[in-house]
């Protein structure tokens, strides 16, 4: 779950009153998010590196707030604070307008040499906005929430913000050689070029994650100005020219990617959160985006769709028995501008631009839920009448396991995943022959592959409890797993019965005394007869059980 | 149900579920996926379009998540991350049963995570899942169901299983140590239900419920360890630290009812829902016996006294009163 920072005091004066910690956290249970933890600046620093670096730090009261994966609206204060707001009918949810500009509309021009790296993007201006330190920290911190979030850590989308005033459009997206680019970036006093970028930045904590998405390509992704400017490298970082500063006016906002339905719902988010400081509050300048095929766009998108779900849906999903006038109002709680149409049974619902979380009419349904309160809806049983049955297996391995125990042994719950040496070397056995399935990139050799043997993991344990008094006996009846390719997914499981007698003298007849045991157990006589057992020697001298 | 499969393919764990393919649990952090057999060899081809257009282009009255769908990625073999997987199956299983008969299914069996290891968490560990697919199931039936499920795996779960040292004040410790230390929660303050439902959110479910239980949290601190003023034990505390001044609610498990973008590719009919939730099986565990590393309890590093000198699991009797 991504979690938001924000101080409390900011929070509270957004708010419009203070809360206890209490009413807080009951407030965000309520609404689906949740406090996680309340904290400054100085304790965080403290945790990490130690009160004496946490000397000069901040006092001031931290709020972690957990919010949903899916509700990239709730990702800032601003959006926190509007939902909250409009829960608690504090506010009507404001409606977001994208707005021609008076003079030229800002042009962003794809060319054809994007196509193989970086496809897409969209573009949009916020005009007249008035920053703060605050307005602006968390401007920047939510384009890096966005990054982590929604883009899939810069490789889906990339955002990047410039201060229009430093620059002339129109703008050209294109792709260039490494060695072709060099400009200033963000935080450096000199011009680099790509590639010695790309090599400064692989000592950087925050940028060397993202150099993979481009590293390897014969051209980067790099946007410039009608004057050469480059605005930036996406998706690695952005030029110190266009720098945003508290101090800028007029923001130019454009997201580059992969995936573009991505792309657009990013775009809509950071201009919805922020153009609450617009001058024109709530509007936003509209960018034109030409691709290489020539077609052209309008961004930002903003759009608002209708959908339109019987009262008598959501009551019966949820179970509670609401007028269709009630529901309304409660999807409006929720964001969901709602009213009652048609024959009075059909609510009309209006999906805002930073609802792109709701896709479907269930989405709406937990909405109307959530507004009424989940622990206010009735609990009752369904009058579902089934018949119970235990998975055959299963069954017979809980009577198994019963009957292990009362013939002295104990059970073990040992890790299905393990190294190859575990089962294939230490057991004397060549690791192609043992059918197993490998795991790819293991990160220690304990997850090599998947145990096709419960041995190992019973010797393990005999190892780790040494020092207990002999002797040891152990089972465990539990899966392990073989390749098969007569399976739809190419490996299966087996249930296998493993039992070990550690001791000072080998107990052959304990561990023979106990399969004889098992088999009078499963009802499997001795004998050569259909359906019996007998014990013989291998070729290696290992006795080994016949069952026909 | 049948869960005898520690390996599946991602279509069955993730795309049949809705969780669209570039989806960060799909990451190499998150999932163990397989070099050898690297994909899946066969598939249901035609259910599996019915799932790539849901994803892709919506349909089923969904918007969809508009991206483009690759069989290659639903291909990738992995060691299954849920037990919702099997659920999956069996419900595609279900719906090629015609007429639609309602059914009640649960699962308790091995579930694997590439996450980073610490002393709660491990890479393997056990899933518990309930299933109800019927006619007109509501939010309302899937909250009594578990209300009644959670009040059957006893008040020391939902409480938080709180040991006393006998200095009257409540303490956490760890399962094996000398002194005996009993669990004896006091009453709940007048007023409190026992169960609380919080809006959550998971890919494939929606409406969404984690289902939380109440406990009194006395030691109002953020450490890792506690010290009892009495008798001067550090205790460690469990792996929740509480804001101060917060009674704190535990998260005991999950829950929701499957979207239709889930199951109607499946072919069950419309007006089915399924709801179901699921909980791990070693969190209460170490919360009834007070246990804070989970290798002492999973894995070949189990101490055997342990397993030697434990009482019976009695999840609906009376815990002992603590020592005068």
């Amino acid at each position: 779950m991504p979690t938001v920072s924000v101080k409390r005091d900011l929070l509270f004066q957004a708010l419009g009153r203070s809360y206890t910690h209490e009413e807080f956290d009951e407030l965000c249970f309520e609404f689906g998010l949740e406090l996680d933890e309340i904290t400054s600046e100085k304790e965080i620093i403290s945790k990490e590196q130690g009160s004496v670096k946490a000397a000069g730090a901040s006092d001031v009261v931290l709020y972690k707030i957990d919010v949903p994966a899916n509700r990239y609206d709730l990702l800032c204060l601003e959006g926190l604070v509007r939902g909250l707001q409009v829960f608690k009918e504090r506010i009507k949810a404001p409606v977001y307008k994208r707005v021609m500009p008076d003079g030229k509309i800002q042009k962003l021009i794809i060319t054809e040499e994007t196509a193989k790296i970086r496809p897409f993007a969209v573009a949009a201006v916020l005009r007249n906005i008035k920053f703060t330190k605050d307005r602006y920290d968390s401007f920047i911190e939510l384009q890096e929430k966005l990054h982590q979030n929604i883009c899939r850590k810069r490789a889906l989308v990339a955002i990047g913000t410039h201060d229009l005033d430093t620059l002339s459009g129109p703008f050209t997206y294109t792709a260039k050689r490494p060695s072709d680019i060099k400009f200033k970036p963000l935080n450096k006093t000199k011009e680099y070029t790509a590639c010695e970028l790309m090599n400064i930045y692989k000592t950087d904590n925050h940028l060397k994650q993202y150099l993979h998405i481009i590293e390897n390509k014969p051209l980067y992704p790099v946007i410039y100005d009608s004057n050469g400017v480059v605005l930036s490298m996406p998706p690695i970082i952005n030029g110190d020219h266009s720098r945003i500063t508290v101090n800028t006016r007029n923001v130019f906002i454009e997201c580059t990617g992969t995936d573009f339905t991505k792309a657009k719902i990013v775009l809509d988010i950071i201009v919805t959160m922020f153009s609450e400081y617009c001058e024109k509050q709530f509007t936003v300048e509209a960018a034109e985006v030409v691709f290489p095929n020539g077609k052209s766009y309008t961004f930002p998108e903003l759009a608002y769709r209708k959908e339109i779900v019987r009262a008598d849906l959501i009551n019966k999903k949820v179970g509670i028995r609401e007028t269709p006038e009630n529901l309304a109002k409660l999807l409006t709680r929720m964001y969901l501008k709602s009213e009652v149409i048609g024959d009075g049974n059909q609510i009309e619902i209006e999906i805002p631009p930073t609802r792109a979380d709701i896709i479907h009419a269930c989405d709406i349904v937990e909405d109307a839920a959530i507004a009424y309160g989940y622990n206010n809806i009735q609990m009752t049983l369904p009058k579902t009448y089934t018949i119970a049955n235990q998975f055959p297996l299963n069954k017979l391995t809980e009577l198994l396991r019963h009957d292990m125990a009362a013939a002295g042994f104990t059970e073990v719950l040992t890790f299905a995943l393990c190294s190859q040496e575990d089962i294939a070397d230490k057991l004397g056995v060549d690791i192609s022959a043992t059918k197993a399935v490998h795991i790819s990139n293991p990160k220690t050799a304990e997850f090599q592959v998947a145990r096709t043997t419960l041995l190992p993991g019973l010797l393990k344990t005999i190892a780790a409890n040494r020092k207990m008094p002999l002797p040891l006996k152990l089972f465990e009846i539990s899966d392990i797993v073989i390749k098969d390719s007569n399976t739809d997914v190419g490996a299966k499981n087996y249930r296998h019965l493993c039992a070990v007698y550690y001791n000072k003298n080998p107990g052959f007849e304990i561990i023979h005394g106990l399969l004889d045991r098992i088999m009078q157990l499963l009802d499997v006589p001795p004998g050569e007869d259909k359906a019996g057992y007998v014990i013989r020697a291998s070729e290696d001298g290992v006795p080994v059980v016949h069952v026909f | 149900m049948p869960t005898d499969n520690f390996i599946e393919s991602s279509f069955w764990n993730f795309d049949a579920l809705f969780q669209p393919q570039q989806h960060p649990a799909r990451d190499q952090h998150d999932t163990f996926f397989l070099r050898d057999p690297a994909e899946a060899l066969q598939l249901p081809m035609g259910y599996v379009q019915r799932v790539k257009r849901t994803h892709s282009q919506g349909g089923y009255g969904s918007q969809g998540y508009k991206y483009t769908w690759k069989l290659d990625e639903a291909r990738k073999n992995l060691l299954r991350t849920h037990t919702t997987s099997a659920s999956a199956r069996v419900l595609y299983r279900l719906a090629q049963k015609k007429p639609f008969t309602p059914a009640k299914y649960f699962s308790i069996d091995r579930v694997f995570r590439n996450e980073t290891l610490d002393a709660t968490h491990l890479a393997e560990f056990h899933q518990i899942e309930g299933v109800v697919a019927d006619h007109g199931l509501t939010l309302g039936h899937l909250m009594g169901i578990l209300r009644e499920f959670f009040t059957k795996l006893g008040e020391q779960v939902g409480r938080g299983g709180q040991w006393w040292c006998g200095s009257g004040q409540a303490c956490w410790s760890p399962a094996l140590s000398s002194k005996p230390l009993l669990a004896c929660p006091p009453p709940l303050p007048a007023g409190i239900t026992q169960l609380r439902f919080k809006p959550a959110y998971n890919p494939y479910t929606e409406p969404s419920m984690e289902v939380f239980s109440y406990h009194p949290a006395h030691h109002q601190t953020q450490n890792l360890y506690q010290q009892c003023p009495e008798t001067h034990m550090h205790w460690p505390c469990l792996p929740y630290p509480t804001p101060a001044g917060l009674k704190k609610w535990v998260e005991v498990g999950n829950s929701g009812v499957f979207r239709p973008e889930m199951l109607l590719p499946m072919g069950l009919p419309e007006n089915v829902s399924v709801i179901a939730w699921g909980l791990s099986l070693e969190r209460p565990t170490m919360i009834k016996y007070g246990i804070n590393n989970i290798r002492e309890l999973v894995g070949h590093k189990v101490n055997l006294q342990m397993v030697y000198d434990s009482p019976l699991c009695r999840l609906d009797a009376k815990p002992r009163p603590p020592p005068t």
